[in-house]
């Protein structure tokens, strides 16, 4: 019987250690929902609060823009119905996490990596890289 | 002024213009560790056709998302790459940003011609991340150039 609580005991820590480990800690979680608000209110300055300085995403097709060029299109520019994220999955490796799920855009299902690092205790943006499914798994 | 003050005054200001530049570089944290730079380019030149080399540099459980948006693993990645030959692909506007001491990301452009012989371009980001010491990719995402 003892073996059989302390077999279960263990269990459960192994469990909620898996379940942390692939959520991401609160303030990061935290700046996540507030750079996705100001994304969707077209709140560029907002979002920058939230994107290093030397941010690059490459889009769809391939090409490489800067955090000036994505917060001119981010500008006034509202999202009134946002798309559901799928198959988001988190990996942290101390002030740096990876973030991956897929969003529907207009070009269609695209795979997305976004990398988060903590800079002077707060946690931001500093690469996404996009790109379109066109095979199923 | 004479010809060897003006030299001299021009060595002057460009070794002051480096030290400023390395010294900037150094207080954001982006130098580049050596050990990370030496993987980097040992992964890309031996790519997945070297078993080794490819389970040497990723970890056994690294995200790895393909051109096609699908997810693969290492086994499925060393898989396609048995028989193949090292592809001759060049790798351009290559970056390195340190993430504190044990991660960092290397984004990079690859030009190299596919079986037909039309020319291919790809943009890639790894996430490295060190791990007892050694360098190892946990995430890599492949996006084909429409144009290149």
């Amino acid at each position: 019987m003892r073996a059989a609580v302390t077999c279960s005991v263990f269990g459960l820590f192994v469990v909620a250690a898996v379940v942390y480990a692939q959520s991401p800690p609160p303030d990061l979680q935290k700046a996540r929902e507030a750079r996705s608000a100001a994304q969707n209110a077209g709140d560029e300055q907002g979002w920058a609060r939230y994107t290093t300085d030397d941010f690059m995403v490459v889009n769809p097709t391939g090409d490489v823009l800067t955090k000036a060029e994505r917060m001119a299109a981010i500008k006034g520019n509202k999202v009134a119905n946002p798309p559901a994220q799928t198959d988001l999955k988190w990996r942290v490796f101390g002030d740096a996490a990876l973030e991956t799920f897929v969003l529907t855009i207009p070009a269609g299902p695209t795979r997305f990596t976004t990398v988060w690092v903590k800079q002077g205790g707060m946690w931001k943006v500093a690469n996404v890289q996009q790109t379109l499914i066109t095979k199923k798994p | 002024m004479s010809r060897t003050s003006r030299t001299l005054s021009v060595a002057v200001v460009a070794t002051l213009a480096i030290m400023l530049g390395l010294s900037v570089q150094a207080r954001q944290g982006q130098t580049v560790d050596p050990a990370l730079k030496k993987a980097a380019d040992a992964r890309i030149a031996a790519g997945n056709t070297n078993p080794d080399t490819y389970r040497r540099y990723t970890l056994d459980d690294a995200y790895i998302g393909s051109p096609e948006g699908v997810v693969e693993t290492v086994q499925s990645r060393i898989a396609a790459g048995k028989g193949q030959k090292p592809s001759q692909l060049k790798a351009s506007d290559e970056r390195f940003r340190m993430l504190g001491e044990a991660a960092a990301i290397h984004s990079f452009r690859v030009d190299g011609t596919n079986g037909q012989g039309q020319k291919t371009a790809q943009r890639r980001l790894e996430v490295w991340t060190k791990q007892n010491g050694e360098w190892k990719v946990a995430a890599v995402q492949v996006t084909d150039v429409a144009k290149p």
